[in-house]
């Protein structure tokens, strides 16, 4: 009983070292001429080094073997012939066999012998599935109501599947998990493998012709190399199986075709940072609705905030270099205490900071000096006793020219400190009026953070771990004259950031819709805000190193929408066209190929059996299996690797002069990743809803085409109420002048 | 009617792929077997002794005009083949050398030695 259970705990440790020991006798077996490989390789690998001894202590060297074919019994795979003039005899022989007739037949029987195998599985498919759609097409349909119930056959096959396909599977993912829990039986698994296949030989091969042609440049023995690694590689080649060579194959496929997928979004990516750099501070993108204006902008706000962390960092770096003896880490410390005590918390509290250490060095009193100290230590944490952070002023210097100005270490500091806040500030830069997420993520070790902003590798199961979102655009901190709230305490925060606004045609208005607004009104309006000149000064709020960081980007349908005065700022994006999302076609052919041929058929069919059947019957269970694994497979790469091309015609805010075409991309798995809400006002129309009484499927139909009256007037139409005075008040009244007509002609009778 | 129309492009770009295919296929498949159709058939303008070992002794006349040759069992490598000369030419005695060697013909014969190529007649 005991062993029972030591076995049933530790069977998969038994397992492993079985597999082991499999590897491991088929190396004494099957692949017995590694270790002979190996010791040739050793000794070529130490004749290598001894010449290279010899060569730099010039003495008679050793005979080098490195250059000699191996004497272990190995297959030849053909690739190469063993000397070089072989080979150049036989370059000379292929290529007049290239071109000729018979190459061609010869060829072609070849390949007309393999696809026979495709003809064979066509000509024995195709009229099981004419058949089955012809049954599925032409036998009567039996409806049937019995709700959610599995037919017998279904009922046996996922019973089949239960036990076999399912246990088999968790069995494996449970292995796995093992195997990673305890990869020292990896490690040794690979270990022995690699063995096996020569990949040892061949790494210490190449260290000896590596030593070998440092003394002797000996490009000759390339060729006799190649050979001998061919002839080591021959083993993998011929030991593992076709079938086993098809699937690494196309693993190795699929590896490449994603990588190269990935690196076209990140060409994209790249495209997009460049227009981003070149853009104004202002933007406005119009078109009409669903031309995707706020996809655009936010993709925008995205990549302008990655460029923002580059930036700053670049900054950083520079500022760096100007005094690379100082301590700049000692900066970074004190600032992020500073920062996580809320001390420091914008450009103007990190400029402070330095501003109060220049004057602490500037002070020629030094009970003063003592005094600033003090207080830099108690407000700060600051715990030198110098105000350069221990830098060696005597040895290093205090000045630094750069040919253009001479600036001094605490210039160099303030603007360290302010590039250091832009890039370490571990929440979103961006500002909105509607919810934005980004995913950076920021490593830090208790040194210089590390930040990653690729997110084309984000892991979808852990978007809720790794999410900032944007913060609310109180936008009275846009707004340098009245203001909404003007006790808010939000009103002043936004000194930097990517200020995106939705919609800002509806928020800010044009001449037309202000008209009413007075400037002296004692409310905030659009007339008395002075949000437009808070916006044509934007840069002077937030420049670094000559640097501004800040933009704003907003959108509305129209340009015109938006008062010209601010428009004037801004470069206008006329979005007409897209591309739509699209994976690199040759890359992805067959898979797309699959899940768009196989769209139509699989929905008429489901269509038709959803219509007849309420169970769930055996065809409907292969053919949704099926098709759902298909589906599913291409709808996680088209979300991965799509790429749509966005082209717009951009002009100024005045809207004159040239328009020039330009164009973004959108990466799917960037922007469509829950950045944001299409419909982002929701809210509003939810509660409106909600509190209705009555859906469309309550609101009265026509009873023909043409409209009764009473139809017409649940209109509630002002076109109707129109017609109502023009037509029926008339004849209301033409009714009543009859009346009196008649009236009076009555009286006239009667007189 | 835009699906059938990607169809239609993906159709046409899968055709593309695999002719593409084929064609890289086929400057892979002759040059793989080059040496093997070479012997097989033996209808082409240059044919390569190896798929067999065979050791040759070639037996030059005194002038160096003709030689004959003989086909003797399986010693060699591919391609690369120990020919015996019965007699040197000028000392008169019995020497081994390697030879590479292209057959061109049904009885011409191409050696090379490093960057030379001459001809020699044989008979099997």
């Amino acid at each position: 009983m005991k062993f029972k259970r030591h076995i049933k705990k530790n069977y998969k440790h038994y397992i492993c070292n079985a597999l082991l020991l499999a590897f491991v006798a088929l190396s004494l077996t099957v692949f017995l001429n590694a270790s002979g490989r190996i010791l040739e390789a050793g000794r070529d690998f130490g004749l290598s080094a001894a010449g290279l001894h010899c060569f730099f202590f010039n003495i008679d060297g050793p005979n080098v073997t490195v250059n000699n074919v191996s004497d272990v019994d190995l297959i030849s795979i053909g690739f190469l012939a063993e000397n070089s003039e072989v080979m150049k005899i036989r370059l000379q022989l292929y290529g007049k066999m290239l071109i000729t007739g018979e190459s061609f037949s010869v060829y072609g029987d070849w390949l007309l012998s393999k696809l026979s195998i495709v003809s064979y599985i066509i000509t024995f498919g195709a009229p099981v599935v004419l058949l089955i759609f012809l049954l599925g097409k032409f036998l009567p349909k039996k409806v049937n109501n019995d709700y959610n119930k599995d037919t017998k056959a279904v009922t046996a096959l996922k019973w089949l599947i239960d036990h076999s396909y399912r246990p088999v599977k968790k069995w494996m993912q449970s292995f796995i998990a093992f195997v990673k829990a305890h990869n020292i039986y990896f490690i040794l698994w690979v270990t022995v493998w690699v063995y096996n296949f020569n990949l040892i030989t061949i790494f210490i091969e190449f260290v000896a012709y590596y030593l070998y042609f440092i003394y002797s440049s000996d490009f000759l023995h390339i060729y006799i190399q190649l050979y001998k690694l061919l002839l080591d590689l021959s083993v993998p080649i011929q030991t593992i199986p076709p079938l086993l060579w098809a699937i690494i194959a196309l693993v190795i496929f699929d590896l490449w075709r994603k990588h190269v997928a990935k690196k076209k979004c990140e060409d994209a990516e790249e495209k997009d940072e460049d227009f981003v750099r070149d853009m104004p501070l202002v933007i406005m993108a119009n078109g009409t609705m669903g031309c995707e204006k706020t996809t655009f902008i936010t993709h925008v706000a995205l990549t302008k905030q990655k460029t923002y962390r580059d930036d700053a960092l670049k900054i950083m770096f520079e500022t760096d270099l100007k005094f690379p003896c100082f301590p700049w880490i000692n900066l970074e410390r004190c600032l992020k205490k500073a920062n996580r005590r809320h001390i420091t918390f914008n450009l103007a509290t990190y400029r402070e900071f330095c501003e109060l250490l220049a004057f602490g060095y500037s002070e020629a009193s030094a009970s003063l000096q003592r005094c600033i100290l003090r207080h830099l230590r108690r407000r700060y944490g600051y715990k030198y006793d110098n105000f350069y952070f221990d830098y060696d002023v005597e040895k290093y210097g205090l000045y630094y020219d750069d040919k253009l100005t001479q600036i001094n270490i605490f210039e160099a500091m303030k603007t360290y400190a302010q590039a250091y806040y832009v890039y370490a500030t571990p929440c979103s830069l961006i500002v909105s009026n509607y919810g934005i997420r980004s995913d950076e993520l920021i490593d830090d070790v208790g040194n210089l953070p590390k930040r990653d902003n690729d997110f084309l590798e984000r892991d979808s199961t852990k978007i809720k771990q790794q999410s900032q979102y944007s913060h609310i655009l109180d936008q009275d901190a846009l707004r340098p004259g009245k203001k909404v709230d003007p006790n808010g305490i939000y009103k002043d925060s936004v000194d930097i950031g990517v200020i995106a606004i939705t919609e800002i045609g509806k928020e800010r208005g044009n001449m037309v819709t202000n008209r009413g607004n007075k400037t002296d009104s004692e409310e905030a309006n659009p007339s008395n805000d002075f949000f437009d000149i808070d916006l044509k000064l934007d840069r002077h709020r937030s420049t670094i190193d000559y640097k501004p960081f800040t933009c704003s980007l907003t959108d509305d349908q129209r340009p015109e929408s938006w008062g010209a005065d601010a428009r004037d700022t801004a470069e206008c994006f006329g979005l007409s066209k897209s591309s739509g999302y699209k994976l690199p076609s040759v890359l992805f052919v067959l898979d797309e190929l699959l899940f768009r041929v196989g769209w139509k058929p699989f929905s008429e069919f489901y269509e038709d059996d959803r219509y007849y059947k309420g169970n769930n019957g055996l065809c409907r269970f292969i053919v949704k299996g099926l098709y759902n694994v298909i589906y599913q497979h291409y709808i996680k790469l088209f979300n991965r690797y799509s790429i749509s091309k966005i082209t717009f015609k951009v002009r100024n805010g005045a809207l004159d002069g040239e328009e020039k075409k330009q164009s973004y991309y959108l990466t799917k798995k960037k922007i469509h990743s829950d950045r944001f809400a299409t419909d982002a006002l929701a809210g509003y129309y939810e509660n409106k809803f909600r509190s209705s009484k009555n859906g469309l499927q309550d609101i009265p139909t026509y009873n023909c085409t043409r409209a009764t009256l009473e139809e017409l007037r649940q209109q509630h139409s002002y076109l109707i109420q129109k017609l109502d005075k023009a037509f029926l008040n008339a004849a209301e009244g033409g009714i009543e002048e009859n009346e009196i007509k008649s009236a009076e002609g009555s009286k006239r009778k009667k007189g | 009617m835009e699906n059938k129309k990607r169809i239609t492009k993906l159709l046409l770009i899968l055709l593309v792929v695999c002719l593409v295919i084929a064609v890289l296929g086929y400057f892979f498949y002759t040059f793989l077997h080059t040496n093997d159709r070479g012997i097989a058939e033996g209808k082409f303008a240059g044919k390569l002794f190896a798929s067999e070992d065979v050791n040759i002794i070639l037996e030059f006349s005194d002038d160096v005009s003709s030689a004959q040759l003989r086909l003797n069992g399986a010693t060699g490598t591919v391609q690369q083949l120990n020919i015996t000369y019965e007699e040197n030419l000028f000392t008169g005695t019995t020497e081994t050398e390697t030879y590479y060697f292209l057959v061109l013909g049904e009885n011409s014969l191409y050696s090379s030695t490093g960057n030379y190529l001459y001809t020699a007649q044989y008979s099997k």
